[in-house]
């Protein structure tokens, strides 16, 4: 009764064995070590299919233009992409606040010189304009060092 | 972790999606050969190396969309057999009666060639083969997978990859024109 579902089996695994050994380049004598005739009809399909297969890949001149009209191509399509992990979401992040602290002191300069006296808003304005240009500078570090990273 | 001297798929992947170009380029040779070797086996061979280079350049431009849900080799093959389906469904639309499709699925026209092209014999066969037929043929012989990798990639035991397999090779011997 099973007979027929191991006669499918053990079929199954002579294709398989007889494919390795032609794929590997192995010698195989059909008619000695196959005599099933399905087997022997099959060889010749798996002798042609490789035959196929093996060109399966362009020449150099095809690879040459494949590769420049795909560089062309990233060229044109490809800008670089930001990858957005924590350090740079934190590096953005301050860099943007120094700037921004940068312009206000500096803004504040201006507008507080007109203040009379010591009074503490005058105060304050001064002593943030004192570190505005040092904050800008270290702000655009920041950000030039950003682009930079992300760069190849 | 990362390997930098053999970094898998998905970290170059990763790196072509922030714009490296030498990630792409690393991409590209791994799978030039099995995008080149499937377009080759059911296109004809003047149209090969144009849509082998739309391929890769659907994979380009999709890279962004790849999430790797799936395995990159996959989602590599998958493009491909679409860009396969696009090229005949483009030449169905535009040349209707002198598809080289239709012409080769004229059985009578190979089997009385006299001096048949191999190749052309197999692109027509492979071409009217069930697609999980035409998926084990160019596994075993344009991947080189063995069978307990198919087995394994597939997530089918080794006994049904092979019961597939013969299935498939029969099919093939038989849409080749009958005794190959």
């Amino acid at each position: 009764m099973n007979d027929q579902p191991n006669a499918e089996n053990q079929l199954d695994d002579r294709l398989a064995e007889l494919t390795d050994r032609l794929l590997n380049n192995e010698e195989v004598e059909v008619e000695s070590t196959w005599t099933d005739s399905d087997l022997a009809e099959l060889e010749n399909t798996i002798r042609r299919l490789k035959s196929v297969a093996q060109a399966a890949r362009p020449d150099a001149a095809a690879e040459g233009r494949i590769r420049s009209r795909l560089a062309s191509e990233w060229k044109q399509s490809m800008r670089p992409r930001w990858n957005w992990t924590w350090p740079r979401w934190v590096t953005a992040g301050a860099s943007a606040a120094f700037i921004l602290a940068g312009i206000v002191g500096l803004l504040g300069t201006k507008h507080t010189e007109g203040l009379s006296g010591s009074s503490g808003l005058a105060g304050a304005a001064e002593n943030l304009s004192a570190f505005a240009p040092a904050a800008l500078l270290v702000g655009i570090i920041l950000f030039v060092g950003l682009l930079l990273s992300n760069r190849k | 972790m990362p390997n930098p001297i053999n970094p898998s798929d998905e970290e170059l992947v990763q790196s072509a999606q922030m714009g490296k170009q030498d990630a792409f380029t690393q991409l590209y040779e791994r799978y030039v050969r099995s995008v080149y070797g499937r377009v080759r086996m059911k296109v004809p061979a003047e149209d090969v190396e144009d849509l082998t280079q739309e391929v890769f350049i659907a994979v380009m431009k999709s890279l962004n969309q790849f999430q790797g849900r799936s395995k990159f080799k996959t989602w590599v093959w998958t493009l491909t057999s679409r860009k396969i389906a696009d090229y005949y469904r483009y030449r169905k639309n535009k040349q209707p009666t002198q598809d080289i499709n239709n012409h080769l699925q004229d059985s009578s026209l190979i089997t009385q060639t006299k001096d048949p092209d191999d190749l052309v014999i197999v692109q027509a066969a492979m071409r009217r083969l069930p697609e999980n037929y035409q998926e084990i043929i160019l596994l075993r012989f344009i991947e080189e997978y063995p069978f307990d990798e198919i087995a394994r990639l597939n997530g089918q035991s080794l006994e049904a990859v092979k019961s597939l397999f013969r299935r498939a090779m029969e099919a093939l011997r038989k849409e080749m024109g009958g005794r190959a």
